[in-house]
């Protein structure tokens, strides 16, 4: 007999049967979904060890020496990050394969870039010694007193470039089908729908999957600059980053990434918890309005991360202050509320994985006023860089994020046993995480209070009682998730050979549906045509000079002969594709263009690469051709992914190259 | 270091802060038991709809009155009066030392000029009794500028307040404020 998940769960006493949907999945979305959490969970484990060790060293518990220390840091929060990544890629792929159509093939080179860039940083950290932070703050990683050899910092940005390129390769996948199945980027968005020009919208995983989508690709565009200007720096000793620049650029990357994973994971959160619930999560307007406001406050709020760099403009410092605070507005209003709706009064159906999705919201929730009280500049100023800080983020990426991840592992265990977890493991393990969760990031916030600095190796004397009691949570904390992972292994074992799990027939193979491509119109090649002849005064002689005087102008002209390039590739081929319509689909060559072909761009705008060439006249114009070509091939390439995705990429390559020119000189 | 205690405005955050969150607890506390019985959901959307307006203009105001303090209370020297004789120390930052000149001032207000020899510092004050004052970032090729009034006289502690490698906990300084 088959037993559904539903079913089990329907046998439990006083609850109402679930209407609806336990929406089946495909073999392939199954798959994928275990490969991205269980990675994700894995990498929870390690990094939770190493996470304990640290907490315990600063409670004088356990030793670590100094330049250990801060090598394990390095390594947990880029770990972590990876972590949370995959398993909130991994979900929001899972609830959005259903609804418009996805390679699981490309999800796999996504997949592939963040794991091989985690295993560089690890390798880089623990045998490389490298440990500048995961934020890597230029010159940081080239002033190493002797912690590190340059090998190291290499493969630890190579690694990063990886990590970014993986996550930029899902942004893509995302939002090329979402506004290809919804009818361009407006649609997707919901906006006519918002105008009231449309009774549809598109499903609220949808809507949410544009947004990150989008703010991903921009937030990577800034890593992708700032990273390859690190791998510069690291070839070339006469490379000069600006480190004002170097600093907005890691957070604009770091700080968007960081806070993109629990949108990823509000996305998965609006098919799984109807699942609990029995009341289905729909697009609303004020839902397609919140995700609009996210997109525009999620983008701008990252300079929050130089309040105290009085250098950094005044308007930027605003502008974050106001982003800051605005971004609570859709999350507490919209996503947070309808969830507290949904389960109201619903018959809730309390197993092991409804239990860590319901408590997820609260860590997003006291997070999320952690972080906006620290988000105004006055109180900023007695609070950054104090415990308060990792004591906000632990809250939403231990108390939200990985509940959730957790949650989602139960869900798919539930799903593939046909049963729940027993009711004292679905009580035992959520008191756990909640009681050693709150205590360990208590701790933590008393102590930034208190004025304690993050971030270091040990701690100000007479504080010492905080650090064992924020050890101690996190000895609870481990306890839960090992007793979560027993019991789920036990369950998958025992479900083992009995086919519990009804699963669908593998979905439609995507559709040849035919491509809107960049450009269509008159006037827009006219643009193109206007914008291509600016750029190639780039080429001529007397800017070839004027590019000579200073690095950032050399780096401007090259940006500009890149533009060339694209805005000729990316006219041509919408040109032919009118003539001979393209088809959907985005192919490896494309994706590999797209994503290659910018960053190196970026690599070869390294003095100690283009000086020599200078000297020989036929070489050197060679060099400009060759970045021409390299933006041909992307402007080219873009095309492939329809007209929303293809501007969003050319522009955004472009706008790397414009962004380098901005802080890199030599 | 030095033992640290509690002083204004943390004392004030960290209430509000648990203040704010026992009352979500409390919420989701409800929330979860409110589950145990059934409600149609047409009932709970028609008064959540309701309440969720209440809640919106609540949040909006909070966050507004929050932003708008906030700008008049901004530490950037630019945006506060010309303070006349303010006291300059000079301050630089290095892997793992302060240079602070002079390092001995006048009860008063002072300005600190703050920059870096290699990587980002942050300089984090800390009063003679051990209360966290403020902090300003040094990074190399700026000079950032903090006013700020130290009228207790004796014994200030600068401590580093950006990771800057293995000794970035260990980098500390003494500012002396003499008595009056
Ligand atoms: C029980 C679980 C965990 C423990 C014991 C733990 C422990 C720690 C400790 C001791 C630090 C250094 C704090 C400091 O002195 O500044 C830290 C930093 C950090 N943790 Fe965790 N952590 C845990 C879970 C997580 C999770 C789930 C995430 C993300 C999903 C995460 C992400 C980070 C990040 C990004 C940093 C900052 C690293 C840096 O400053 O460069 N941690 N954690
Ligand atoms: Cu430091």
């Amino acid at each position: 007999m088959h037993a559904t998940a539903t079913e089990v769960v329907q046998q439990q006493p006083q609850t109402h049967p679930l209407p609806h949907e336990q929406g089946p999945a495909t073999v392939v979305e199954r798959r994928v979904a275990w490969l991205c959490a269980g990675t994700g969970v894995a990498l929870f484990l390690v990094m939770m060890l190493l996470g304990i060790a640290m907490r315990m060293s600063q409670a004088d518990l356990v030793g670590i020496p100094d330049a250990w220390y801060y090598r394990l840091l390095t390594l947990h929060g880029a770990g972590m990050l990876v972590g949370a990544l995959l398993v909130m890629m991994g979900a929001l792929w899972f609830v959005l394969r259903p609804v418009v159509e996805m390679s699981a093939k490309r999800l796999l080179w996504a997949y592939g870039g963040l794991v091989v860039g985690a295993v560089l940083v690890l390798v880089a950290s623990l045998v490389g010694g490298f440990a500048t932070g995961w934020t890597f703050l230029s010159p940081l990683p080239f002033h190493p007193l002797g912690g590190w050899a340059t090998w190291a910092t290499a493969t630890f940005f190579v690694g990063m470039l990886l990590v970014g390129a993986g996550f930029f390769l899902y942004c893509i996948e995302l939002f090329t089908v979402t506004t290809n199945r919804y009818g361009g980027l407006g649609g997707a968005l919901g906006i006519p729908y918002l105008l009231g020009r449309s009774e549809q919208a598109p499903p609220p995983q949808a809507i949410a999957a544009t947004v990150i989508a989008l703010d991903g690709m921009i937030a990577s565009a800034g890593g992708t600059a700032i990273v390859v200007a690190m791998l510069n720096r690291t070839i070339d000793d006469g490379v000069v980053i600006n480190a004002l620049w170097a600093k907005n650029l890691t957070y604009f990357w770091g700080h968007t990434i960081a806070n993109l994973i629990i949108y990823l994971a509000a996305g998965a959160i609006y098919v799984l918890l109807p699942r609990y619930a029995g009341r289905a999560w729909k697009t609303t307007k004020p839902l397609a309005l919140g995700w609009l406001a996210t997109l525009l406050f999620v983008a701008t709020a990252f300079s929050h991360h130089l309040y105290m760099d009085f250098a950094q403009p005044g308007w930027a410092q605003y502008v974050s202050m106001g982003a800051s605070s605005a971004a609570a507005i859709p999350v507490a209003v919209v996503t947070i509320y309808t969830g507290m709706m949904l389960i109201w009064g619903s018959l809730y159906r309390w197993t092991l994985a409804s239990t860590l999705f319901y408590l997820g919201f609260l860590g997003w929730a006291i997070g999320g006023v952690g972080a906006v009280l620290d988000s105004l500049i006055p109180v900023n100023f007695t609070l950054h860089n104090t415990l308060w800080v990792p004591a906000h983020f632990h809250t939403y990426l231990l108390l939200g994020v990985m509940m959730w991840a957790l949650a989602f592992v139960a869900h798919l265990t539930e799903r593939a046993a046909g049963r729940a977890a027993p009711r004292w493991v679905a009580i035992a393990v959520p008191a756990l995480l909640v009681v050693g969760g709150y205590l360990f990031v208590g701790a933590w916030y008393a102590a930034g209070a208190l004025g304690v600095p993050r971030r270091y190796a040990e701690h100000p004397p007479g504080t010492q009682a905080y650090d064992v009691v924020g050890s101690v949570g996190a000895l609870l904390v481990l306890a839960g998730v090992v007793l979560f992972l027993v019991t789920t292994v036990r369950l998958l074992l025992q479900a083992r050979g009995r086919r519990a799990e009804t699963l669908a027939p593998e979905r439609d193979p995507e559709p040849r549906r035919v491509l809107v491509p960049p450009v269509t119109t008159n006037a827009g090649f006219a643009v193109v045509s206007g914008l291509a002849v600016v750029c190639a005064l780039s080429l001529l002689p007397e800017a070839v000079e004027l590019a000579e005087r200073s690095a950032e102008a050399h780096h401007l002209s090259h940006a500009a002969q890149f533009a060339l390039g694209g805005l000729v590739g990316l006219g041509v081929a919408s040109r032919l594709a009118l003539v001979r319509p393209v088809y959907g689909g985005m192919t490896w060559w494309a994706l590999l263009a797209v994503v290659a072909a910018p960053v190196v761009m970026l690599l070869v705008m390294t003095p100690a690469i283009y000086d020599p060439l200078e000297g020989n006249e036929p070489l050197h114009l060679l060099f400009h051709w060759g970045i021409v070509v390299l933006g041909l091939i992307t402007g080219w390439a873009s095309v492939r992914f329809g007209r929303a995705s293809g501007v969003a990429i050319f522009v955004l390559s472009v706008a790397m190259g414009l962004a380098f020119a901005g802080g890199v000189g030599g | 270091m030095r033992e640290l205690t509690y002083s204004e405005p943390q004392i004030w955050i960290a209430i509000a802060f648990v203040i704010i969150s026992a009352l979500l607890v409390t919420a989701f506390v409800a929330i979860g038991r409110s589950s145990r019985r059934e409600v149609p959901f047409e009932q709970v959307k028609a008064i959540g709809y309701g309440v969720r307006t209440w809640w919106l203009v609540g949040l909006v105001t909070v966050l507004t009155v929050g932003v708008v303090v906030s700008l008049f209370m901004l530490p950037y020297s630019n945006a506060q009066e010309p303070v006349g004789a303010a006291q300059e120390i000079a301050v630089k930052g290095g892997q793992y030392y302060w240079t602070v000149a002079p390092n001995e001032v006048a009860p008063g207000r002072v300005r600190f000029s703050v920059t870096s020899a290699d990587v980002n510092h942050g300089l984090g004050i800390y009063s003679p009794k051990g209360h966290m004052l403020g902090s300003v970032q040094a990074m190399p090729g700026y000079e950032n500028e903090l006013d700020i009034q130290l009228d207790e006289p004796g014994e200030y502690l600068l401590s580093c307040l950006e990771m800057c490698g293995a000794g970035h906990h260990k980098m500390h300084a003494i500012l002396k404020v003499a008595e009056r």
